[in-house]
């Protein structure tokens, strides 16, 4: 008879309930005639009650209502996300325009104005002085305006590129209490 | 009508369909068994507050992508662990890097010892209920966290082998293989401590 004894995985399903009815039965009529594979399947599910009765963590009692909270919270901040999107693009698309324009003006002025030349005269002749009229010249020359509107539309449109990119990809939400 | 409680898939289509209260129900049914899950992977109430609101908070931002027609439990679970997964590693690097590792020892030895210790008479089984109970609670913390896992998975969450394997992406037979040998370590654990 040991040849039927149930096999160590046998059991294991035959406690779990992880088997069909008809290999059930079979082992049901084993079991009522063996008592060593009796006392085992006694001892599994020994095992399997003790587990069943693992201790269960409880969670705090409004810790459902909290998630829920900020969930919503969630949401609704996903939703003003969403919203917000195409507005900062547009802005961002007019920034980089605006910045490209005032730059080809910046180095159309620096043509005109001759700026490049007061440069190849300072960096060439080291032994130049620095006159306050040379310089007041070279001041005059820069067209500072188109420099400083070309400076301002750059940084917008980078201040604007860093919220798209946070509008796009939120950084990994932070909700610790 | 007297409503009968929706099935999880019911309320996910809804909630994805904007329905804020079937989210909410979704959170209400699952909020403790995940907490309970995580603070057995945890041991600290704190971390595993954060991972329960975090794992929802990762579901209702994908809500568009989730399959509705895939069992929804399993695929909440698997977050979840995922997520147990890297608070564990940010805390305790070394002891719960073995969530992660598939096969770490000789199999057929540990096939074999336990194979013995099925048949052998034990102390253990002779344990008054409660007394038994108290040393399966101990001797489940020395398990391996592989196998912590698939039994809390088993017999705390309830869950059958089918959603073990869903949650855990893990064949089916993988999943029987991990809760046998789990429960074989189990009995050796408690074989030791009873003979003592
Ligand atoms: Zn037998």
């Amino acid at each position: 008879m040991a040849a039927n004894h149930l096999t160590s995985d046998d059991m294991e399903q035959y406690v779990e309930k992880q088997m069909g009815d008809r290999a059930r039965a079979a082992m049901d009529e084993h079991l009522a005639a063996c008592a060593i594979c009796g006392a085992r399947v006694a001892r599994g599910q020994k095992l399997d009650a003790a587990l069943h009765a693992l201790p269960r963590a409880r969670a705090p009692q409004d810790l459902a209502a909290r998630i829920s909270a900020a969930v919503e919270w969630r949401m609704e901040q996903e939703r003003a996300r969403r919203a917000r999107m195409p507005l900062i693009a547009v802005a961002l698309s007019f920034s980089l325009l605006l910045a490209v324009w005032f730059g080809l003006e910046m180095i159309i002025a620096f043509q005109d104005n001759g700026v490049l030349d007061f440069l190849a005269v300072f960096t060439s002749h080291s032994e130049f002085s620095y006159s306050p009229d040379t310089l007041m010249a070279l001041i005059e020359a820069l067209p500072l305006s188109e420099v400083g509107l070309m400076l301002f539309a750059l940084v917008t449109a980078l201040v604007l590129a860093q919220q798209l990119v946070d509008t796009i990809r939120p950084n990994a939400m932070q909700f610790r209490r | 009508m007297l409503a009968l409680p929706s099935s999880d898939e019911t309320l996910l289509t809804q909630s994805k369909q904007g329905d804020a209260s079937s989210f909410r129900a979704l959170v209400e049914r699952y909020t403790a068994p995940i907490y309970n899950l995580a603070y057995r992977l945890l041991r600290d109430p704190m971390d595993a507050e954060n991972v329960t609101q975090e794992t929802f908070l990762r579901i209702v931002l994908s809500l568009e992508r989730i399959r509705s027609d895939a069992p929804f439990k399993p695929f909440l679970f698997r977050i979840a662990i995922n997520l147990c997964r890297d608070a564990a590693r940010k805390k305790r690097p070394l002891l719960f890097s073995d969530l992660d590792s598939a096969a770490p020892r000789a199999d057929a030895d540990e096939d074999a010892s336990a194979a013995i210790a099925d048949d052998a008479p034990t102390s253990w089984e002779r344990l008054e209920e409660q007394e038994l109970h108290a040393r399966v609670r101990d001797a489940i913390d020395t398990l391996p966290p592989k196998y912590q896992l698939v039994i809390a998975l088993r017999y705390v969450e309830d869950f059958s082998y089918a959603e073990i394997a869903q949650a855990l992406d893990l064949p089916l037979n993988t999943v029987r293989t991990h809760l046998r040998r789990a429960k074989q370590q189990l009995r050796l654990v408690l074989e030791d401590v009873g003979g003592s």
